[in-house]
């Protein structure tokens, strides 16, 4: 479906220009474009609206992922030094056949990420989305390809299923809203507990009520408990 | 339709947008998935291609060639070909593409793909637009605005050469 709607879309746009009437055109483009590096699509993306449109959607988005390679990314720690100081390197051509060639690319973030008093800390990523862990808002996610981010005071609980290769979004049983620390969460009784962080709506108040996040592996469940301790010692 | 034959092999005509015929063995074109239906189905002994430009076939012709002589002993020169091969301007690297995507060579076609994408992944939105024949349709005040989004797609040493 998706592909039908760009071959339309790109068929009235500029390969009825370059050779006309042939739909099979926009497949080629699009599969040209999919070979590009992330910086390029981001500046053909002010190429015009349907490009735009095109460069931005899901579908396309995955087909992109679907020739990525996993790539490395590097934080220059020595952010600070000069104002327009780029805070995270890409490795391109990782690895390549001998080892020689090692290209070093940019991950621009927007200027007000670039120049923040707290630099944002990557997080994990996923799916061709990084997450980064920011100041004000406590994450956000950004898409390298089309520079799009979310910022969202609230957490949403996925589960990766590795043999399909999609996420499922977990029952529980009240709205979560907290997160936790980083650390590697402890395995008890066949649940993963995590010490909570912040309660992400009760931000000054220390989570003692909810002190532990439980993630019960059978059912997919998740929960909370207070902490064991008189004295909450997660918050400082 | 009959096809002619000289011995044991089978000859086939391909006729380019300008009427130029290209006489080869038909087990060349049979890399060619459309061509192949062509032939199979239809017992044609020629073949008109107006779509494609007699230079564009030329090399194609050349690339089936070299393509059927492809052994594991002489890999190394077959890929210094295939380098050699994209290394035309875009213009005519993108005749090619169009053309290999119509004829249905699966093998070119990702080649060729792979080849434009490397071309053109430095090159500026102006060029790109040249290439592509795309309007802009981005008012003055949005560009300027992705000026200050993302100076950095306007910076350093772009390529702005359509070639």
């Amino acid at each position: 479906m998706a592909l039908e709607y760009f071959t339309e879309l790109l068929d009235s746009l500029f390969f009825n220009k370059r050779c006309r009437g042939d739909e099979e055109l926009a497949e080629i483009f699009i599969d040209i474009l999919s070979r590009l590096p992330t910086d390029s699509l981001v500046r053909f993306q002010r190429d015009c609206r349907d490009l735009r449109v095109l460069i931005s959607s899901q579908y396309f988005t995955t087909l992109h992922l679907s020739r990525a390679r996993p790539m490395p990314l590097l934080r220059d720690n020595n952010f600070g030094t000069n104002k327009r100081s780029k805070q995270f390197y890409m490795l391109i051509d990782n690895l390549n056949e001998e080892y020689r060639e090692v290209r070093l690319g940019t991950l621009y973030l927007r200027r007000n990420k670039q120049l923040g008093e707290h630099p944002p800390r990557i997080v994990c990523s996923c799916q061709g989305v990084v997450l980064f862990a920011y100041h004000p808002s406590p994450y956000y996610a950004l898409n390298p390809i089309t520079k799009e981010e979310v910022r969202d005071s609230w957490c949403q609980y996925l589960v990766y299923v590795f043999k399909t290769r999609t996420w499922r979004k977990i029952h529980s049983p009240s709205t979560f809203n907290f997160y936790p620390c980083d650390a590697s969460p402890a395995v008890v009784n066949g649940a993963l507990h995590w010490i909570m962080l912040t309660d992400l709506e009760k931000k000054d108040v220390p989570p003692c009520a909810n002190g532990i996040m439980v993630f019960k592996m059978d059912k997919e469940e998740l929960s909370a408990m207070p902490h064991p301790g008189s004295v909450c010692n997660c918050i400082t | 339709m009959a096809s002619s034959t000289t011995g044991e092999k089978k000859i086939l005509t391909l006729k380019g947008g300008d009427n130029e015929e290209f006489i080869l063995e038909e087990s060349l074109v049979l890399q060619s998935e459309l061509l192949k239906n062509m032939v199979k189905e239809e017992r044609v002994s020629s073949i008109p291609l107006p779509s494609i430009k007699s230079k564009t076939l030329v090399k194609i012709i050349e690339y089936l060639k070299k393509h059927a002589e492809l052994t594991p002993s002489n890999k190394e020169e077959f890929k210094n070909f295939e380098k050699e091969f994209v290394n035309v301007v875009l213009e005519e690297l993108l005749d090619i593409t169009v053309a290999v995507n119509y004829l249905k060579i699966n093998g070119l076609l990702e080649f060729c793909c792979q080849a434009v994408a490397d071309r053109i992944k430095d090159k500026s939105v102006e060029a790109v637009r040249k290439i592509f024949r795309i309007e802009s349709d981005f008012t003055p005040e949005e560009e300027s605005e992705f000026r200050k989004e993302t100076p950095e797609a306007f910076e350093g040493d772009l390529d702005d050469t359509t070639n």
